[in-house]
């Protein structure tokens, strides 16, 4: 019990300061949205250029080998200029295009049901000239947190990489999930509390 | 583990795992925007229901049901009257024109057209069966007005008033180009 309200208010703190940095980095959309609205092809390329790694490695660090996170991305920039004319609100850019991606990989898991396997390759972060033994450690202990990651149900997975991994804030990942706030929330303490658990 | 260390642990996992994607993704992905791009079209309900992988047409359909009953039975709108006709008609335009519609499927939206017709238009006359998709000549439908005259629905969805004469000639010209 304290340490799900630990986590609780470790979140909060997280969700705080995630939320100044995409509020700063959402303004600069509006103006892209309304080019890409009026038609402008190189607006839209534009738009390529700030999401396509994002969504790559959302895919990756969800356990999808790369043939398949190239596909899934590819996928979701299809359905993105389908769907562009229902984007109403640039503020909400960042989490509708990661709710088409997400749509886009449960139906992938959908029809693959049974057949995928998480794809996992060991960490290796390059030495900065810290001790040797040091970085080997971090190395294992990363590669550890990985493998427990994307063993996780799809559903505590996807909350933690939304959070953690890519950034978003409790608010636009819940917005993302089609969740309440507080269902995101109990979502990723409980997807924390089963990591912890697998890394102890 | 204490949650600060997970935070840094999750930090570091962030930037190992920042790999990069094959070189020509990107160009792939902008070689596959569209020439042009879809201005927003309204019509949303239609395209959530799409969102949720419900067919264009069922997701249509269950539109024009839900505002019909509404319409009937929360004595929101009047069902007899010209005005859900109108609507009815309106979104029937928007099928046809925005869709590549097939034969079949403009038989049956015109025969749901003809049930959406007001009630106190009696004897409405359909030639859904044998009138072509979007020919302005045919008469796909028509009834009597109280002046005499007859309000016409052709096959391109127009709506004309001819008289009696006028209306012969029409489907004499339509049975003529059907038989040839």
């Amino acid at each position: 019990m304290m340490e799900q309200k630990a986590i609780s208010k470790h979140l909060l703190k997280r969700q705080k300061v995630i939320g100044e940095h995409v509020e700063k980095e959402l303004t600069s959309y509006e103006s892209l949205l309304t080019r890409i609205r009026n038609g402008n092809r190189a607006a839209a390329a534009e738009l390529v250029d700030i999401y396509y790694m994002r969504i790559y490695l959302y895919m990756r660090r969800l356990g999808f080998s790369v043939a398949v996170s190239e596909d899934l991305t590819q996928e979701t920039f299809l359905q993105v200029w389908e769907h562009l004319g229902q984007l109403r609100n640039s503020n909400a850019l960042n989490s509708w295009i990661y709710t088409i991606a997400s749509n886009v990989l449960r139906l992938y898991l959908r029809k693959h049901k049974g057949k995928h396997t998480a794809s996992f390759e060991d960490v290796v972060l390059p030495g900065n000239g810290s001790d040797e033994r040091d970085l080997v450690e971090l190395n294992e202990r990363l590669s550890r947190l990985k493998r427990v990651l994307v063993e996780l149900p799809i559903k505590f997975r996807e909350v933690v990489v939304l959070h953690y991994l890519q950034g978003l804030n409790i608010r636009e990942g819940a917005r993302v999930l089609g969740l309440r706030e507080g269902t995101f929330k109990s979502r990723l303490n409980r997807g924390l509390t089963k990591l912890k658990k697998e890394l102890q | 583990m204490d949650n600060e260390t997970f935070d840094q642990l999750f930090h570091k996992l962030t930037d190992a795992t920042a790999e990069s994607s094959r070189p020509d993704l990107s160009n792939k992905i902008k070689g596959q925007i569209p020439e042009s791009l879809p201005h927003h079209r309204g019509l949303d309900t239609i395209n959530i229901m799409i969102d949720l992988r419900i067919s264009r047409i069922a997701a249509a359909a269950a539109i024009i049901i839900t505002v019909i009953i509404f319409a009937g039975f929360m004595g929101g709108r009047e069902t007899s009257g010209d005005t859900l006709f109108k609507d009815a008609k309106l979104l029937i335009q928007y099928w046809i024109t925005g869709d590549k519609a097939q034969e079949n499927i403009f038989k049956d939206r015109s025969n749901l057209l003809r049930r959406l017709i007001p009630e106190d238009k009696k004897n409405v006359e359909y030639f859904g069966d044998i009138v072509e998709q979007g020919d302005s000549e045919a008469v796909l439908m028509y009834w009597k007005l109280d002046d005499g005259r007859y309000e016409v629905i052709f096959g391109d969805l127009q709506v004309g008033t001819l008289t009696a004469d006028e209306l012969l000639k029409a489907q004499s010209k339509m049975l003529k180009k059907k038989s040839n």
